[in-house]
């Protein structure tokens, strides 16, 4: 029994749901099917050795949704859980607190007799001490470790708040008086708990960076071993110079020499072009590369670890860790905040500490508990979390919250072409009927024609195939053919009985005659163009870099109407990532691994639906529709939360200063406190709702 | 007066009860998915559906 995690995209409705489900009563082996439509993961159990987790994704994606299979060990997952679950818990604690504390601290505000009052100030310490030490626990923690590194964050002002609130009550108590603030923090610690896991809970759904698996795992490759057989090995043992056999339709699994005299692979991997790329003997090939013409024999030049797909990947994961990830803003300003508000209660207990010391600690005790940021607490947290579930609904899986900020300081848009503005798949352009008109061009050769091309993997084959499927066409058997070769630089060839059919890149021949011919390419995505002209609007230089020729680059860019000086062809995967640092502040939108460096590279990197999971992994947002413009919705709405996040702070300084004031003078009661903390709570709240509600 | 000394423990101790109801419900996974069971709901038996569409 083996627990194996799929991320499963284009799931949106009850029916997809059922058919996923459903697949145990197709696929044998396969239990305990459950999929998680927020986080859109699949969980199932894989049993005996037929079924691996590659047969699963397949299966998933005979149904017609994309699937990435997920890394991380069945640990890892459990820990999340019950991390998940305990912060429940937490939240549980301080809300069964506040509630209670805040029942009795009304009755005390109403004036209740000073017995009464005395017993419910001790009920409520009882309440408050478990939201204080275990549900706040995190926050003391971060914070600590935040006095630790020298760096106050956020979690400082707000642990020190509770401490401070916890010990003024706490001692107001000891002395015999009832001025206690449990209702204040316990309120605060549910708040900024809530607003928190909720952030959480949604970013957790979009793909924490560790969870997809590199590229490709290869388990096993054929090898010549000393005595002249072929034999099946683990690629972690093939040494350098050995040679190796990829069957048609694999990856080839190392970075070497062809041996074979000619071949022919899809190398758009590593450059994005899906034209079909001739080789022949003592050409270097990569990694990556998918072999398509004929069964192909390698020599290894270099070990698995040192080929260039691992350089890039390896080059990717050490980017990322690169990446600053919080928002700027909230580090600056709360940095500062801090300090100002520490300095402050310093200066309080410095001014009393001639006179009365005690009144001195007191004030500065209330000081550090008012000004407490609401706004870094749950205001930004809770405006963000809308953000990246409104982002989700139409569509871009925003990883983490610095993008929406990142985004409104981009300077330059850099596009990539296959896969991304174009559909990265040869198809049929169009078709004109060939040189022999006379020819009969029967359906019967139409169906010989759908028969002979879906046995091959070539994506000439696989293009035709397709435009054959989109046809107007009866469902009618395709027929098999009696024989059919694959010859590198010729085409496919079929027999039908007398009949020779023959499929190559210009068009179909029968028996030697055109019977009509085609104009093979890679579609351009109308939305590209849109995404193009509104960028320029905005006046955002875009750039078109591709690891494609020159000539179809060129033609892609016109039609997109991209400034020729802006197009760069030819371009390596570590081209395109020195471009990249150049750079510095840019918008990349790519899908393959090619891209997957530049990717991480980029301040805000895109990847398209499809992408490759080594640049899912790099992106930082992910589209689920294959539509450009989506960037452009990703746009706006980043401005409204700048707007908002502008808005809260304001508020919040405006609340603080006069809070701090009021604290200072020692007009600060716990009714005070108990007013103006909500109030601004609910500022907060009502101007991250409102600003983002105006946006659809 | 003196029925708030009774009454106010009895309530937080109602008050801790439901919190342990919580706190069994979230071991036991209640919480951890909660956007997909709405839809398994609706889910039908495919048997049950060929009997209705046949009706």
């Amino acid at each position: 029994m083996e627990a194996v995690r799929l991320f499963v995209e284009g799931v949106h409705c009850q029916k997809c749901l059922g058919k996923l489900e459903a697949l145990p009563n197709h696929v044998s082996g396969l239990s305990h099917v459950r999929f998680d439509m927020s986080a859109k993961t699949l969980t199932a159990q894989i049993e005996g050795p037929d079924l691996t987790d590659l047969a699963l994704q397949e299966a998933v994606e005979q149904l017609g949704f994309k699937a990435h299979i997920l890394e991380g060990s069945d640990h890892a997952a459990r820990l999340r859980v019950e991390d998940d679950r305990r912060d429940l818990l937490r939240i549980g604690v301080a809300a069964v607190a506040s509630g209670n504390v805040m029942l009795m601290a009304i009755s005390t505000y109403a004036g209740a007799d000073a017995v009464v009052v005395n017993f419910m100030s001790w009920l409520s310490f009882c309440l408050a001490t478990p939201a204080a030490v275990f549900s706040a626990w995190p926050l003391h923690r971060a914070a600590w470790a935040d006095l630790k590194r020298g760096r106050p964050s956020v979690d400082l002002p707000i642990s020190a708040a509770v401490i401070a609130g916890f010990a003024l009550s706490l001692w107001s108590l000891l002395k015999g008086q009832t001025t206690v603030y449990f209702d204040s923090i316990t309120l605060l610690i549910l708040l900024v708990l809530s607003s928190r896991y909720l952030l959480k809970r949604i970013q957790r759904h979009f793909l924490s960076d560790s969870r997809f698996r590199s590229l490709f795992k290869i388990t096993a490759v054929e090898a010549l071993s000393p005595n002249g057989l072929w034999t099946t090995m683990d690629p972690r043992h093939v040494k350098v110079g050995a040679q190796v056999r990829v069957p048609v339709g694999q990856a080839i699994p190392f970075d070497g020499t062809l041996i074979s005299d000619i071949g022919e692979v899809d190398a758009s991997l590593l450059t994005g072009e899906v034209r079909p790329q001739p080789l022949r003997a003592h050409d270097p090939v990569f990694m990556g590369m998918k072999n398509l013409g004929r069964e192909l024999v390698i020599k290894v030049a270099q070990p698995l670890q040192a080929s260039r797909v691992h350089g890039i990947l390896a080059e990717v994961e050490k980017t990322l860790t690169q990446k600053p990830r919080s928002l700027q803003i909230l580090d600056q300003v709360g940095a500062g905040f801090v300090s100002l508000v520490f300095a402050g209660a310093a200066a309080v207990v410095i001014y009393f500490i001639g006179t009365a010391p005690l009144t001195g600690l007191e004030r500065a005790l209330a000081l550090v508990l008012v000004s407490c940021p609401c706004t870094f607490a749950f205001g930004v947290p809770l405006i963000l979390s809308l953000a990246m579930t409104k982002a989700a609904r139409f569509g871009a899986l925003v990883k983490h919250q610095s993008v929406f900020e990142k985004l409104l300081s981009i300077k330059d848009v850099i596009l990539d072409k296959t896969g991304t503005v174009t559909t990265g798949r040869y198809s049929v352009l169009s078709v004109t009927p060939g040189s022999a008109p006379d020819l009969d061009f029967s359906r019967r050769d139409l169906l010989r024609l759908k028969g002979l091309v879906t046995c091959s993997v070539h994506p000439v084959a696989r293009a035709v195939a397709r435009y054959i499927e989109n046809q107007e066409f009866d469902a009618a058997p395709a027929e098999v053919p009696d024989r059919f070769e694959e010859k590198p630089t010729v085409g496919l060839l079929g027999e039908f009985g007398a009949d020779t059919y023959l499929v190559n890149a210009e068009g179909v021949m029968k028996n030697g005659k055109t019977l009509f011919r085609y104009t093979l390419g890679d579609s351009l995505f109308p939305e590209a163009r849109q995404l193009v002209e509104e960028l320029r609007e905005q006046t955002l230089p875009v750039f078109l870099l591709s690891g494609d020729r020159g000539a179809r680059v060129s033609e892609v860019a016109a039609a997109l109407d991209v400034d020729p000086e802006n197009v760069f062809s030819a371009q390596t995967p570590e081209q395109k990532n020195e471009f990249l640092q150049r750079h510095p502040h840019s918008l990349m939108i790519g899908d393959g691994a090619n891209d997957s460096l530049a990717l991480a590279s980029s301040a805000v990197g895109v990847a398209v639906q499809g992408s490759l999971a080594s640049s899912l992994r790099a992106a930082d947002v992910y589209l689920l529709q294959p539509d450009l413009t989506l960037v452009l919705k990703l746009q706006k709405l980043a401005r409204a939360v700048q707007r908002a996040v502008r808005r809260n702070l304001t508020l919040a300084v405006a609340y603080n200063l006069m809070a701090a004031t009021l604290a200072i003078m020692g007009l600060i009661t716990p009714l005070w406190a108990a007013v103006l903390m909500p109030m601004s709570t609910l500022s907060q709240v009502a101007s991250g709702l409102f600003v983002l509600r105006g946006e659809s | 007066v003196s029925i708030l000394f009774f009454l106010l423990p009895l309530a937080l101790l109602f008050a801790l009860g439901f919190l342990a109801a919580f706190a069994w419900a979230t071991r036991q996974g209640q919480f951890d998915d909660l956007d997909t069971p709405k839809y398994r709901i609706l889910m039908d038996d495919p048997l049950e559906h060929q009997n209705r569409q046949g009706d």
